[in-house]
Parts: structure tokens; C-alpha cells; sequence
């Protein structure tokens, strides 16, 4: 607790905060702008829906054809990480379909408080469904909070249970491999999402579907169809494109100006 | 009330944490460093959620007479007579450190062991040629491999180069475009988390 240095009390923001500060602003402001625009009915860009959403309903009616049940993990990590919050609103649409369709849900997380806070949204949405009474909470799973430990309880469900379709929406680690040669082996059709770059080249080349980076969270905002939520995927867009912008403008002044570069020294303050 | 109190909650401390990442100001105020101690706490009260369900659902799987059951038990005498022993020993006791060491070590290096054999099936599944982008992906894996394997010096000493350029231009391109981009849905994420738009994660509706 304190200030360290000469002049720090003197700043408004830390610092070497200055950049990250001002495009969070910027992100906020924009945000807004969509939120206000969305709530007052104002027009707004055409979103287009991701082939992973879609096929959401697909596999749930994929493993109600096939009398197997559905799977679904958030990865290893804890509710800090904002991929896992991620996974909610996926976890939710696919317990609204399973709940329509009777068709097992299998849940299994590596984090008690994620185990906890899933084991509430597949709950309440079946108690929304009016499926309360399909709601088992055997079929949500707290295996452990070690990766490996995790991936070894995960490959022995799917040999027993094989579900017929696998959801892996979080952040994984090396154990990403395991499930998903665990899942192939089972015959389930995959869907993953991770902005994990290290085990992304694994989902591609193992998995049917995969969400890669941003579209994970854009599919969290969107999949739920609420112009509001759907609005703030827009002004992520806007944001994208003014970080292209710096990006390349960053591009010329940096080869302009060398080490000196003042734009980078700026916003680096 | 019952909904919106604890997000109001949420909102305001999430505010407050943010805002000492940034501000001197609020930072000295050190509420970031109590909320990570806080978290802490809470982290150890969750564990008993763990306990409690591992043991509900193993020991229904006993009652049942389930398949395998008898995994059931070895998992409940593993986990509550290690629990016991930390009890009167400390964890870095020879005791547990033994066990913990003995059968934790070789049941991790086994599992991670698998992931060789593993990246070889999913590799097979990943490089068979079905479009342009499949191609491409056999072609970049086929320099990678010649380059960092022994047969591929003996047979053209420019594989290394090439896989240098591959790594540091295109990889490294795409990498950053999408941690970039990652890292704009993840601050997107989290201001629909503190304005209370995503819900889900409290087991209510969206918006």
C-alpha cells in the first residue's frame, strides 16, 4: 500500500497506463453508443451468426436421435478467467435445448466455484424450461481442479457414457489433446472454443468446430439472440477496427521515427 | 432484489478492483490486494463443494452397486485418508511428500506421456487434404517436420530457414491478430459482466 517514487501522487493514472487506459474508455464509450442505440430501436450492423452457434441445437439433436447424452466442460480454469464466463451463456443454450429435447446433459468442471456456479444455470434453465424435473445433478460433475487428474476422469465418462456430442467452450491446457482424441474415440460430434493460442492448432485439426479467439466471446454475447447484448458485440468490431488503425499507424511512425518513436512513448506513459 | 442486489454488488467492486489497475489514487487504497486475499477465502470455502459432492456422488455409486464401483472406494480411501494424514502431518512431511511424489508423479508423467501418441491421431485427422486451407496447414506441418527432424538436414540444409520464416512471419502474425482480438472480447466481456448484461453465470436469463 502507498506510492513509490518522486511524483507518483502527482498522477492521475499509473504509469505505463496511459494506452491501455485510454482504448478501455474507448470501449466503454462504444459500447454505450450500441447500448443506447439498441435499447431507443435505432439501426444497427447485421450480425452474422457463427456455424459453431448454429450447430448447437444440431448436436443436441444429434445425441437425442442417438439415445446418448451431451457433454459439456468450461476447461480447467476458474471463474477469473474471462473465457469461463464465457462458457455460461453456451452452457445455458445448450441446457434449453437438452431440457426440450430430454436428453442427458453431462457437466464437468476442474473448479469448485465453477462447478458450483454451473450446477445453478443448469438448474434454474431447466426450472425455466418447465423440465424441472429432468434436472439431475448427477449429470454435473466436479472430477478435479489438477488438469490431468481432470482429462483422465473426462476419457474414462466418455468410454462409459459416450455422448454423442462434446462441448469444450473455456481455457485449456495440454490436457486439450486428451479430451479431444477421448471425444473422437467416443464418436461425439466436437465443437471447441478457446483463445488459448497454444491449443487452438489442436481443436482445429481435432475437433468439427471450433471458435477461435474472439469469436468464443462473441458467440457468448450473441447466442442468446438480445439485441442488447448483441449491440456490444458491434462496438467490439468499431473497437477492432480503431486497434487495426493504431496498429498500422504504430507500423509507419515507428518506421518514420525509429527508436524514438513517440507515439509508442506516449502511449506508454 | 434477490437478483439485482448481488449484481449491483458485483458492479461496484468490480468498478473499484478495475480502477486501481489504473488510478494511483484509488491504487494506494490496496482494495486490489484485499480482493485477491478475498478470493482466496473464498477459493477454500469452495473446496469443501468439491468434498462434499465427490463423496455424495461416490458413495451413491457404492449404494447402487453402479459399474466400477469399486473405483468408488479406492478414490474415497485415497481422498479422506490423505486428507487424515494431513491432519497430524505437515504436507512436506516424509510421509506425504513420499506418497504424494510415488503416486502423483508417475500418474502425471503417464497422462502427459499419452499426449505423444495422441498429437499422431489427431495429426492424421487434421492433414488429410480436403480443401485449399487443409493443404496449406499438410504443407507448413510437412517444412516444420523436415526442419526440425534429422532426415530433413540430409536431405536439403534450407528447411531451417524456412521453418524460421514460417515461425516468425505467419505464426507470429496470426498469433498476435488473435490474441488481439482475444483480448477485446475478453475486456468486452467483462464490461457486459459489471453492467450487468451477462447474467448467465448467476443463473439468471441475459439482458
Amino acid at each position: 500500500m502507498g506510492f513509490d517514487g518522486p511524483g507518483y501522487g502527482a498522477r492521475l493514472l499509473l504509469p505505463g497506463y496511459l494506452g491501455s487506459a485510454l482504448l478501455a474508455a474507448l470501449l466503454l464509450a462504444l459500447m454505450l453508443i450500441c447500448l443506447f442505440r439498441a435499447r431507443h430501436g435505432l439501426r444497427m450492423p447485421h450480425l452474422r451468426r457463427l456455424p459453431g452457434i448454429r450447430v448447437l441445437e444440431e448436436m443436441v439433436g444429434r445425441a437425442t436421435e442417438m439415445g446418448r447424452p451431451v457433454h459439456m466442460t468450461p476447461g480447467t480454469d476458474d471463474p477469473r478467467n474471462p473465457q469461463v464466463l464465457a462458457s455460461f451463456p453456451i452452457l445455458r443454450q445448450l441446457a434449453l435445448a437438452a431440457a426440450r429435447y430430454d436428453t442427458p446433459l453431462l457437466h464437468t468442471s476442474a473448479d469448485q466455484i465453477v462447478y458450483a456456479l454451473s450446477d445453478a444455470t443448469i438448474q434454474q434453465t431447466y426450472i425455466e424450461a418447465g423440465r424441472a424435473s429432468l434436472y439431475d445433478p448427477e449429470h454435473v460433475r466436479y472430477l478435479s481442479d489438477n488438469p490431468f487428474a481432470y482429462a483422465a476422469a473426462v476419457m474414462g465418462m466418455f468410454r462409459r457414457e459416450r455422448p454423442a456430442a462434446n462441448v469444450m467452450f473455456g481455457n485449456f491446457g495440454a490436457e486439450a489433446l486428451l479430451l479431444i482424441e477421448a471425444g473422437a474415440d467416443a464418436g461425439s460430434l466436437q465443437l471447441a472454443a478457446t483463445s488459448n493460442i497454444f491449443q487452438l492448432p489442436f481443436f482445429v485439426a481435432g475437433c468439427d468446430y471450433t471458435l477461435i479467439g474472439e469469436e468464443m466471446y462473441v458467440a457468448a454475447a450473441s447466442v442468446s439472440g438480445d439485441p442488447m447484448l448483441r449491440s456490444t458485440v458491434i462496438a467490439q468490431d468499431w473497437m477492432r477496427l480503431v486497434v487495426a488503425l493504431l496498429v498500422l499507424a504504430g507500423a509507419i511512425v515507428h518506421t518514420l521515427a525509429g527508436p524514438s518513436d513517440p507515439l509508442r512513448r506516449w502511449l506508454q506513459r | 432484489m434477490r437478483k439485482e442486489l448481488p449484481i449491483w454488488l458485483g458492479t461496484m467492486a468490480g468498478a473499484f478492483v478495475v480502477a486501481t489497475r489504473w488510478f494511483t489514487l484509488v491504487n494506494a487504497t490496496g482494495v486490489d490486494r484485499m480482493a485477491d486475499r478475498l478470493i482466496v477465502a473464498s477459493y477454500a470455502a469452495a473446496a469443501a463443494v468439491g468434498f462434499i459432492g465427490l463423496t455424495r456422488v461416490h458413495l451413491r455409486a457404492i449404494d447402487a452397486r453402479r459399474p466400477l464401483w469399486g473405483y468408488s472406494i479406492v478414490l474415497l480411501v485415497a481422498m479422506y485418508g490423505y486428507a487424515g494424514l494431513l491432519f497430524f502431518l505437515p504436507a512436506s512431511a516424509p510421509l506425504p511428500s513420499w506418497i504424494f511424489l510415488n503416486v502423483m508423479g508417475p500418474v502425471f508423467s503417464t497422462m502427459y506421456g499419452l499426449i505423444a501418441f495422441f498429437i499422431t491421431s489427431a495429426a492424421y485427422r487434421a492433414f488429410r487434404v480436403r480443401n485449399l486451407e487443409s493443404g496449406i496447414l499438410l504443407a507448413a506441418a510437412a517444412i516444420a517436420l523436415l526442419g526440425n527432424s534429422a532426415v530433413g538436414g540430409r536431405i536439403w540444409h534450407g528447411w531451417d530457414g524456412l521453418v524460421a520464416w514460417i515461425m516468425a512471419v505467419p505464426v507470429t502474425g496470426g498469433f498476435r491478430a488473435i490474441q488481439v482480438g482475444a483480448a477485446l472480447g475478453a475486456l468486452g466481456t467483462a464490461v457486459r459482466v459489471l453492467l450487468g448484461l451477462e447474467r448467465s453465470h448467476m443463473g439468471s436469463p441475459q439482458g
